[in-house]
């Protein structure tokens, strides 16, 4: 709700002083020349990417190796997280709500933020710090062994044997995993709800359910789910383009490798919360 | 074995290549001609890796010409360049063989990426580039479970099997052992008379080249200062190679 004394478009404002805001930051830790071409290499690479898609039938294994691989490893750590983030979110909403006797809302309130926002943000921070940190760290090593010139030089595309099959991968794993948070964070909250809030388990899950059911205007599908798991979408493939990118352009043996995964984590994290408010934006506004 | 008098293999006219105010060729010539092995030799920093990268187009140089196979490399498109890449095997100093990849997808993958041979051709193939280099039983491991010198010897099958018109050696012998290195060279030797490929081995172990080269090239200060027979190079006259190669003058 926009206070009377501010005008209709400060939200708007806000975003933009924000966004000015963080490219002022990193054109000055970085640089300008380094921050654009660091910026347009990953652009190119995106594209380069999207124009390989039709490669992925030839790249079938090496797909299922990376989605095996990203989902098992993390599937421990983001069930945990879940399970927490859930707890939380119920109990802070929860002790708020009960001042006013509102502690039957509890179902509805945690789907809803944790289905539009926490699901999908904190299963792309994970992916980011574990899966996304590794395959930099992987692509570095490539790197800085030479194993990515020899590729060159064997006329291998690099991009569609290496890049593709990990930007796909996450592209397919982190809404999944999305889906696996979302419902055991809304688990998590009703655990919180019935032992600490006195919500009967029932009506939670009724409520849950039921709010998280209401379709979209322009598409006619669970908007709360669908919107949550387009985000996920575009954060798996930032998060694996940004490692990918990291990595390739590692330089200068263990120390330039772990350069770049720390750059690759940092990078992704900022990509992620940015980006994350300019599809919260578009989707919800 | 004997060089053939016909258009060269690999020629570099008047190669200058700089890194910031550090100038690494200045003015490099050289020539390959088809079924030939030159060596490259000189001290560390002196560019011998530098110009092997220009024959591959790794590198641009600032000024002069890299011929290979009557095309100058700099001048390639994209495609172009793939095509010329696809005639040429390259030997890294540390092998560079793709970590999380068999021995058998290292050597199949060249293979596997061109899509002309059926997965049965492409096994055997990998099968016969394994007892070419005398590495048999180790197609199931990974890099990191063979040996230096087997690293080695299946880097040079994958830079075989495809196989190419000249092959590229960054420093083969860099990290391996005499006896290792004996076996290495004794092999590079054997599939340059085996297979007449043209080859060009930037090494600084006097017995490596003596071994394997036709011919051997000194590089110093960023230009070619000896170039000679191997034979007669080992037996200098020029006060800088004598310095380098430890004879002393009379």
């Amino acid at each position: 709700m926009t206070p009377d004394y501010l005008p209709s478009w400060w939200p708007q404002l806000l975003t933009v002083l924000f966004a000015a805001g963080v490219a002022h930051a990193a054109w000055h830790s970085a640089g300008p020349r380094a921050l654009l071409e660091e910026a347009g290499s990953r652009l190119m690479l995106l594209w380069a990417v999207f124009a390989r898609l039709h490669h992925l039938p030839k790249r079938r294994n090496w797909l299922l190796s990376q989605v095996r691989s990203a989902a098992i490893s993390n599937l421990y750590v983001i069930s945990l997280v879940g399970v927490f983030i859930g707890m939380i979110f119920a109990l802070q909403a929860g002790i708020e709500l009960a001042r006013f006797g509102q502690q039957d809302q509890i179902g509805p309130l945690v789907a809803a933020g944790i289905a539009r926002e926490m699901g999908p943000f904190i299963t792309a921070l994970v992916l980011a710090s574990t899966y996304g940190s590794a395959m930099a760290a992987e692509m570095g090593t490539m790197a800085v062994s030479d194993e990515l010139t020899a590729l060159e030089v064997m006329s291998i595309d690099r991009v569609s044997l290496l890049v593709l099959p990990r930007v796909v991968a996450l592209a397919i794993v982190c809404p999944a995993m999305t889906v696996i948070s979302d419902m055991i964070g809304i688990i998590g909250g009703g655990i919180v709800a019935s032992t600490q809030l006195g919500v009967g388990w029932d009506l939670y899950l009724d409520s849950a359910i039921t709010s998280l059911a209401g379709l979209g205007e322009t598409f006619p599908v669970p908007k709360d789910i669908f919107g949550g798991l387009f985000k996920s979408f575009c954060f798996g493939i930032a998060v694996a383009l940004i490692s990918c990118a990291s990595g390739i352009s590692a330089r200068g043996g263990a120390l330039g490798v772990g350069r770049a995964t720390s750059r690759a984590v940092r990078d992704a994290t900022i990509t992620i919360i940015v980006a994350n408010y300019f599809l919260t934006w578009m989707i919800y506004r | 074995m004997s060089a053939s008098s016909t258009k060269p293999v690999v020629r570099i006219s008047d190669l200058h290549k700089s890194f910031a105010d550090q100038v690494v060729l200045d003015g490099l010539n050289l020539e390959v001609q088809a079924g030939e092995c030159l060596g490259i030799m000189g001290g560390s920093g002196t560019g011998k890796s530098v110009a092997l990268r220009h024959v591959i187009g790794l590198m641009q140089p600032d000024s002069g010409r890299v011929e290979v196979f009557g095309r100058e490399v700099a001048g390639l498109s994209a495609n172009e360049l793939r095509a010329l890449r696809r005639r040429v095997g390259y030997v890294f100093q540390e092998g560079a063989l793709v970590g999380w990849m068999t021995v058998e997808d290292n050597l199949a993958l060249p293979l596997r990426e061109r899509g002309k041979l059926s997965e049965p051709q492409i096994a055997e193939r990998v099968a016969e580039a394994l007892e070419t280099v005398h590495v048999v039983g180790a197609g199931q491991k990974f890099p990191s479970e063979i040996s230096g010198g087997m690293k080695k010897r299946v880097s040079i099958a994958r830079a075989l099997i495809t196989k190419p018109e000249l092959v590229l050696y960054d420093e083969p012998n860099a990290g391996l052992d005499p006896e290792i290195s004996r076996s290495i060279n004794a092999l590079m030797r054997e599939v340059s008379e085996k297979l007449g490929v043209t080859s060009l081995v930037v090494e600084h172990r006097v017995e490596c080249l003596r071994r394997v080269a036709d011919r051997v090239l000194f590089i110093h200060e960023g230009k070619a200062l000896v170039n000679d027979i191997t034979a007669s190079f080992f037996q200098p006259s020029h006060p800088r190679l004598m310095a380098f190669l430890g004879h002393e003058q009379e």
